[in-house]
């Protein structure tokens, strides 16, 4: 706990390394629970690596990430649900099998949830995964994320190849199946103006280096500005938010 | 459901499609045993082209294991993102791919057992061979190939599993050259372990006669219990390591 807000995810002094290459460099963060947080920053910032950290699917070269006071390794996702930017599925699966093999994984996975979520998305539970297009495969991929009822949901660009109306439709869409009273939801995407308005914070980064981390109302009510203009002046001035 | 059936499940759809077209490969090859033998006219060519089948099928495990895994590395994320332990993910896989395999081996044994006893009739050729004889020699390489094959399996699984740390880590091709030369030294290394005093002290135990008839054509008379042991441990050994390197070092 932290000013009476319970803390979600941290992040301690994380270093990530791929060979030489240094993705998140003495990375610190906090992250309160039941929040949207949407993650923002350049291409090759370190947003998609600090998401498959929490997933576990990727471990720090130095410091520890803990969600909900546990290491995130592998086994964090039973805490944790997590959508990633690849377009890869099973994709001998109909999307009916896709959701009964997530619902026979995950014990949180809720069925009815996950229906409806299919039925506000539109999805032909008959086709298969590799007979859809890529805005329907991204749309399951939303669905069964979204239907696991889990403490932490991450996004990795979920809105990347939809179209417009789809990504508004489905913006509006994290609102209703989401329970945050008992969920965080953290996002990454470059569709910033579009998922501006639901976002409770934001975190911008940028050459692995956590510059500056806002309330969206604050940046809406008291410094007038969208969180577009705010990342361009954060740019300008360099701050760096430690 | 159980979140293992519902892996099993999964294995079993990703593996389907290879089954099939092993299955297809087998009944194709057979057919031009078949062709070869009636052009030959010679019945035997046929029994010939069976017993092949048969002893190939030692390489099964390593045939649906590549295509299961190489398969699976596409979508690595959603593999490793399941809550059951890695053991149980490899298990998954490798009893599907035993299933798959005791299947085609009973088709491919049955179609030997019925070429070699009506269509060459070995019995005629061999007055001295008698049923029993034919049933235990053909379980005993049936056992075998099903034993060996996923010996193989299991060691193809920890090659994998140490290609994903190394190309990780250290890049596509050192992963590829160090999974090449392991795939070499291990069996070299492990025949010069095998030939020491003492692992014969420590393995060659409990002598098992066979007792097959000299009419069976069994080359081995005898086999150790504790030669068996040792391949079990090592095997429980390499899936262990598999996991553990799955578990903790492979990274998306």
């Amino acid at each position: 706990m932290k000013n009476g807000v319970k803390r979600m995810i941290e992040f301690n002094h994380v270093t990530k390394k791929y060979r030489s290459q240094a993705a998140l460099n003495d990375f610190s963060l906090s992250l309160p629970a039941g929040k949207i947080i949407g993650l923002v920053g350049e291409n090759g910032s370190g947003k998609s690596t600090a998401l498959k950290l929490i997933s576990g699917l990727i471990s720090p070269t130095k410091g520890s990430v803990t969600v909900d006071g546990e290491v995130a390794t592998r086994r964090i996702s039973s805490k944790v649900s997590y959508l990633s930017e690849l377009d890869a599925y099973y994709t001998f699966y109909t999307v009916t099998e896709t959701v009964s093999y997530y619902a026979s994984l995950y014990s949180d996975f809720n069925k009815s949830k996950a229906e409806e979520i299919l039925d506000y998305m539109k999805l032909d539970r008959s086709k298969k995964v590799k007979d859809l297009s890529k805005g329907n495969r991204g749309r399951l991929k939303i669905a069964v994320t979204l239907a696991r009822e889990v403490p932490v949901i991450l996004m990795d660009e979920p809105l990347s190849g939809l179209d417009p109306m789809v990504r508004d439709s489905i913006v509006k869409g994290l609102l209703s199946f989401m329970d945050f009273e008992k969920q965080t939801l953290i996002i990454t995407t470059h569709e910033i103006k579009e998922i501006e308005p639901i976002l409770d914070t934001v975190v911008l980064i940028k050459d692995g280096v956590l510059l500056k981390m806002e309330d969206v109302e604050e940046l809406r009510i008291e410094q007038h500005v969208s969180i577009v203009e705010w990342m361009k002046q954060v740019y300008q001035d360099g701050g760096i938010d430690k | 459901m159980n979140p293992w059936w519902g892996q099993l499940a999964k294995e079993y759809r990703l593996g389907r499609g290879g089954v099939i077209g092993a299955l297809i490969a087998l009944f194709l090859y057979l057919g031009i045993g078949v062709y070869v033998s009636w052009r030959m006219g010679n019945p035997e060519t046929f029994l010939a082209f069976c017993a092949f089948a048969l002893m190939m099928h030692v390489l099964y495990m390593a045939g649906y294991m590549c295509v299961s895994l190489i398969r699976e590395q596409r979508t690595l994320h959603l593999w490793l993102q399941t809550p059951l332990p890695a053991y149980k993910l490899l298990l998954a896989k490798l009893l599907n791919g035993w299933g798959a395999l005791a299947s085609s081996l009973f088709i491919i044994s049955a179609i030997t057992l019925i070429s070699g006893t009506m269509v060459v009739n070995l019995f005629e050729l061999n007055p001295e061979l008698t049923w029993p004889d034919v049933i235990s020699t053909g379980l005993f390489i049936d056992i075998h190939i099903l034993l060996i094959a996923l010996y193989i399996g299991i060691g193809l699984t920890f090659l994998w599993a140490i290609y994903l740390v190394v190309s990780k880590s250290l890049g596509k091709v050192s992963g590829n050259v160090i999974g090449i030369v392991l795939f070499f030294f291990l069996p070299w290394l492990m025949s010069k372990w095998e030939g020491t005093g003492l692992f014969h002290a420590l393995f060659i135990w409990g002598k098992l006669d066979l007792n097959f008839s000299e009419a069976a054509y069994v080359a081995f008379r005898h086999v150790y219990i504790g030669y068996y042991f040792y391949h079990f441990l090592l095997a429980l050994l390499l899936l262990f390591i598999a996991s553990w390197l799955i578990e903790r070092k492979v990274e998306v």
